[in-house]
Order: C-alpha cells, then structure tokens, then sequence
C-alpha cells in the first residue's frame, strides 16, 4: 500500500532529512508512527500524501505516485494535519461541500459518528471548539471510507473523554482493506488502537514491527537488590 | 467520478458547488457593497461637479479607473485555498485535477469578470444617471455605450486600437491572478510591487515607441502585450501543479 524505496528529501537550505528512506506498509492495520520532534513524522505524512515531493528514489502510495495528485488517488486518501483550517458553515454545509468528492461517502456513517462525538449538524463549525472541530474532521475523514488514513497528533487538544471516544470511533469504523498512520507523541493515548509502529530517528526508521512482536522480544523484569534480602 | 482525466464535468460542478456553498453570502454582500459604493462615487461626483452634463471621457475614465482596481483586488484575490498552509492541506487535497481547479479559478476570477464588471458598470452608471435626472431638474443625463471606437480613419485601425487596449486591460487581471500562485501571505500588495518594478522598465523600454503609435508599432506591441497575457496565465496553471505545502 505504501512504499519507499531509497527516498530523499530535504527542505530547502536544510540539512537532509530523509536519505534512502526504505518502508514498505501494507493495508488493514493501524500504525503508530513514532519518533522526537523534527524526526520527519509530519515529512513522510505530507510526502504520502502529495503535499511534498521526493526529491529522488520511489513512492508508491495506492499504486500511484502521490506528486501527481491525481483524483483517483485523493478520493481514496485524507490527512487531518496537526493544525487544520474549516469554514465557519454548518456542519450540514461542509458535508453537502464535501462530500460529493468521495465516491464511497457514507452518509449513514456520519450521522453514527457525529452522535458519538455528540456533534449535531445545524452547528456552525466556527462556533465549535478546536477539540469539537478535530472530531468532526475524522467523522468526516472515517465516513469518506478512504483507503488511507493519515492522522497527525489526532489526540492533541482532545480532552480524556473525547479520546475515549477517538480510539472507539476509530476502532469500530474501520473496514479490513484501509490502512490509518497515527503520528503522535502521546503513545498512551493510542496504545490500545495501534497494533505496528514505526519509529523514526534521523530521517531513519529504526523500528518497523507488530506490537506482539515487540511484546515478544521485550521483557520487563523486577530487580531487587541482593541486600535487601 | 473515477476517472483521472484531466477534464471531469461533475468534479468541476462539484467545485462549484462547493464555491457556491461557502461564498454566497461573501459573494451577495460583495456586489451589493459594490452597487451601494458605485452609486455614492457617481452621486458625490455629480455634487462636486454642480451636476454637470456627464461626458463620454468621464464615463470611460471612471470605468478604466474602477476596472483597474477591482481587477487587480478580485483577481489578486484567485486562489483563496493557497493563502495559507491550513487551506492549503484542503485545495490541494480535494479530489479534482490540477486543470479542474485552475479552469474553475480562471472562471470565476478572470473570465467572468470581464463581460460582468462593465455590463455591472454601465447598467448602475443609467441607473443613478436617470434616477437623478429625475429628482434633480439640474441635473441632464446622456446615454453612453463601451462600443463607440477611438475615432481612428479606418475600421481596421480601430480594432488594432480596441485590442491593444483590451490587451493592456487584460493585464490587469492576469498578472494578479499569477502572483496570487507564487505568493501565499498578501499575494496583491507584493504582486503589485513587483509588477510596478516591471511596467515601468517596460514604460521605460516602449516610451519611444509609443510616441509614433503608427500601426506598424500598435500591431506588434498588441501581440507582444497578449503574448504576455498568455504567459502569465500559463506560468500560474504551472506554479499551481508543483504547489507544495
């Protein structure tokens, strides 16, 4: 499903970022992409999803190559980025906008979502909070029923509640054949959900494994002192 | 709707739509805010000027004048989704071909404007023309129209003429709407500087030519202004198919 082979990119008059970045992904899983800050989790959202471009090497993303932007590929992928602008319409608005552009748009979906994050479509999005606005857009995002996912720091500015209800919405809207990339720093907030992780070091991946995996090789033991016995 | 071809008639009404759904309150307010200015502009005129007769120079001066800032603020305005990096993830996001989305700023920010702005000018310069010539004895008001030609001896002459202006009019709208691709933060005022700078090398370049405005001058001036005309608007598909955020 995604696919970089020896990829390079670096933003202008900076250091590189990537150099022979190599990651392969496939569909059905929820991944949690890793990493401190200026690692490149934002980058490798924004180069999958065609807002950047490689400078060399090759990215396959749903058989297509994200810098052609072509319709085919945009109607089968959405990014909710970290900070994200909406127009001060009804909710009702934005959908009637919107929604025409996704072919398998799933109008009863919405409606279940928005129950959940307890959203009523008459509100004007302007009026709503940054918490109340980012639960829309992954409503909107999950009814879209795109193949791909991408969500960076999906829980930041959602309050305890409001998470719960994130990793459930998230969970049961899912279909097997999509594939969702979570770039977060709060692990905690989706340790339940994921189930793969990326780490990103240095513009490297430096752990790409299934969480049983990781389970599997990492222990965690109890140490006691011998004089304390 | 899954095609990818560079040309899809439902993306592009859903464009539309979706221009019509967020705007449409903008879009009322603006052109009434603009009929409302219009007719105080005409009526403060009238004042100053104790109700003189209007003349054919006023009624084209006036238009000139209003068409060169309203170009250059719509047109400069092209592009609203690229203004900052949020709106920015939306445009370059929603499903539509790069050719979709540039035809339908080029439509809604050039192209109409062209037939609406003088069509909207004419039709409220009569209006507040007869409404105060009927409250105002005064006060006598004539018709005008944009057709009358630039009295030049022949028909020929005078086409030239009609193009080498439109030409230079166009410019106006289209040099904007390409420095509204490159600039993301206040696309007008920059665009303006640079093109200030431009115009008056060129001013500076074409002065001698212009003095001996005979048409072995105007014709290639006309072609060389349209040519210019071309490329900005293509220069502006190209900025926006290699946009990165």
């Amino acid at each position: 499903m995604i696919s970089f082979q020896n990829l390079n990119f670096s933003y202008p008059k900076q250091a590189p970022l990537f150099r022979n970045l190599t990651l392969e992904v496939k569909s059905g899983s929820i991944i949690g992409l890793l990493g401190k800050n200026g690692s490149g989790k934002t980058t490798l959202l924004k180069l999958v999803s065609g807002l950047l471009y490689p400078e060399a090497g090759n990215l396959q993303v749903l058989g297509h190559q994200p810098k052609n932007r072509l319709p085919s590929f945009l109607e089968d992928i959405f990014l909710i980025p970290e900070e994200f602008y909406l127009p001060s319409i009804s909710i009702e608005k934005f959908i009637r906008a919107n929604s025409g552009f996704y072919p398998k748009f799933d109008h009863k979906l919405i409606k279940q979502l928005q129950e959940a994050c307890e959203l009523s479509g008459t509100q004007s999005i302007h009026q709503l909070s940054f918490g109340q606005k980012k639960k829309f857009l992954i409503t909107f995002a999950l009814a879209t029923k795109c193949r791909l996912l991408l969500l960076d720091e999906p829980t930041n500015g959602l309050d305890i509640p409001s998470k719960g209800i994130f990793r459930k919405i998230v969970a049961g809207s899912l279909d097997e054949d999509q594939l969702v990339v979570i770039s977060t720093h709060q692990v905690k907030d989706v340790e339940n959900l994921i189930d793969s992780i990326i780490i990103l070091d240095n513009g490297q991946v430096i752990l790409h494994k299934d969480l049983h995996e990781v389970s599997a090789e990492l222990q965690f033991k109890e140490l006691r002192s011998s004089t304390a016995k | 709707m899954k095609t990818d071809t560079s040309f899809s008639i439902s993306r592009f009404s859903l464009l539309f739509n979706q221009f019509r759904i967020y705007n449409g309150k903008l879009i009322l307010i603006s052109i009434s805010g603009l009929i409302g200015g219009l007719f105080v502009m005409l009526y403060s005129i009238q004042i100053i000027t104790r109700f003189d007769t209007w003349r054919y120079e006023h009624f084209m001066y006036l238009f000139m004048g209003l068409f060169m800032v309203l170009a250059i603020v719509y047109s400069g305005s092209s592009f609203p989704g690229l203004r900052t990096r949020e709106k920015g993830y939306n445009y370059l996001q929603l499903p539509a071909t790069t050719t979709e989305k540039f035809l339908f700023e080029l439509l809604m920010r050039v192209l109409i404007f062209i037939p609406l702005m003088p069509a909207l000018y004419w039709a409220i310069f009569h209006l507040e023309g007869n409404l105060v010539e009927m409250l105002n004895s005064e006060f006598t008001f004539q018709s005008f129209s944009f057709t009358e030609g630039f009295h030049l001896p022949t028909e020929a002459e005078n086409n030239w003429m009609k193009l080498f202006v439109a030409s230079q009019g166009l410019l106006f709208l289209t040099v904007p709407f390409f420095g509204a691709t490159v600039f993301m933060k206040q696309p007008v005022i920059k665009t303006l500087g640079w093109s200030i700078a431009v115009l008056y090398v060129h001013l500076f370049l074409l002065n001698p030519l212009l003095k001996n405005a005979s048409p072995l001058v105007i014709h290639p001036l006309t072609a060389y202004i349209l040519l210019v005309n071309i490329s900005m608007v293509t220069l502006a598909y190209f900025k926006l198919k290699r946009k990165q955020i």
